[in-house]
């Protein structure tokens, strides 16, 4: 008999169990769309590869400059370098640090094979303002110091490495292209 | 066979046992928010959609910068990796709905307490700020990597396809979200906790 009374009160009964389940489903809803994980792209991937580095300045100014042709390396106490940019390709992409302003670095060692060539292409990877080129070719030779060593628009492949024991790069901005 | 037998078994809810479960739950989440907010507990983030990065001032350890590129979308980055404290960090991102065109901003280490920030990965399409290196830079054409102990940032704005870090810090973190100029409706909410 209990299903006949049940009958007769369906209406009210239904019209209860709906509003329940509808309120039971939105929390559910919200719930779950809460704590959806959201779509996290992998992380990327470093391109290998040997990377030589291109060193642009429209002039340097440094201090207690050796050059060594022999050991393919170029070292100085501090410099300022003004319009420094420092660019390298990989993976199909350009990456450009550009400082605007005078960057000023302190003691600092350049390696790079193109030292090898400075005695019969010295212009094209800078210009001597002073000394004269003459004598930077003869103190190189010997690995002389240079008290001060000035140098105009270099354009300088580091197909080695640049480590330098500090560096300050106002404006600095890294771009990608 | 009896008809009560034919009907569905019938179960009720206990509604005071299900706000509380319900309240337990939220309390929960707020306690743990409200910890992160403060600094008492890190974690673990991962950020999915491209973003800007600005922060009044960086200073990072083991430091180091190596050419890469962002997956599914071709785009060259550069791979960072360091730890750091980030002063006045705000992360921002303009978002597009069907509602109109949004900024969300996550604002964090305004305070005397810097956000820190563990073994953190960003691939940055670009990094501007006045820059130095006091403990040196060392650029490595065997690898292109570029690398140094110490980095030191001021007024430091990078565009970030992927963020990740180990662990971060969000002291005084606050949440705002507000319509972009020229958008058709308004939305805000903030909450902060100051340190």
């Amino acid at each position: 008999m209990q299903w006949i009374h049940r009958w007769a009160r369906g209406p009210a009964l239904r019209s209860r169990r709906l509003t329940r389940t509808l309120g039971l489903s939105a929390v559910a809803a919200a719930s779950a769309l809460t704590l959806m994980p959201a779509p996290v792209p992998r992380a990327g991937t470093i391109i290998p590869g040997r990377v030589p580095f291109t060193l642009r300045a429209s002039e340097i100014i440094a201090q207690n400059a050796v050059i060594s042709i022999l050991g393919e390396s170029m070292s100085f106490s501090s410099a300022s370098i003004q319009g420094m940019t420092i660019t390298y390709s990989s993976g199909g992409h350009t990456y450009t640090i550009a400082v605007n302003g005078t960057s000023s670095a302190g003691p600092t060692v350049i390696k790079t094979s193109l030292f090898s060539t400075l005695k019969d292409d010295i212009g094209s990877l800078f210009h001597v303002q002073s000394p004269s080129v003459a004598v930077v070719l003869a103190d190189a030779l010997i690995q002389k110091p240079i008290s001060t060593l000035v140098l105009t628009n270099v354009n300088l492949t580091i197909d080695t490495s640049m480590s330098a024991q500090s560096i300050q790069m106002p404006s600095m901005q890294m771009s990608v292209n | 066979m009896y008809p009560e037998m034919a009907l569905p078994m019938e179960g009720r809810t206990n509604w005071k046992v299900f706000a509380g479960v319900m309240a337990g739950g939220v309390a929960g989440i707020g306690a743990l928010t409200g910890m992160l907010m403060n600094g008492v507990v890190s974690a673990a983030v991962n950020l999915p959609v491209p973003f800007t990065v600005q922060a009044s001032s960086i200073n990072g350890t083991g430091f180091n910068l190596a050419p890469g590129q962002v997956p599914n979308q071709q785009q060259g980055a550069a791979q960072i990796q360091m730890n750091g404290s980030l002063q006045n960090m705000t992360i921002s991102k303009t978002v597009n709905t069907p509602l109109g065109t949004f900024q969300i901003n996550i604002s964090a280490g305004s305070g005397s307490t810097p956000v820190q920030a563990t073994g953190m990965t960003v691939y940055a399409s670009s990094l501007g700020g006045d820059t130095s290196f006091p403990s040196g830079l060392t650029m490595d054409a065997s690898s292109g990597a570029l690398s140094g102990s110490q980095l030191q940032m001021n007024n430091a704005t990078l565009q970030v396809p992927y963020l990740s870090t180990q662990s971060i810090t969000l002291p005084g973190m606050s949440l705002s979200i507000q319509p972009v100029s020229g958008s058709s409706s308004s939305s805000s909410s903030s909450s902060s906790s100051g340190n």
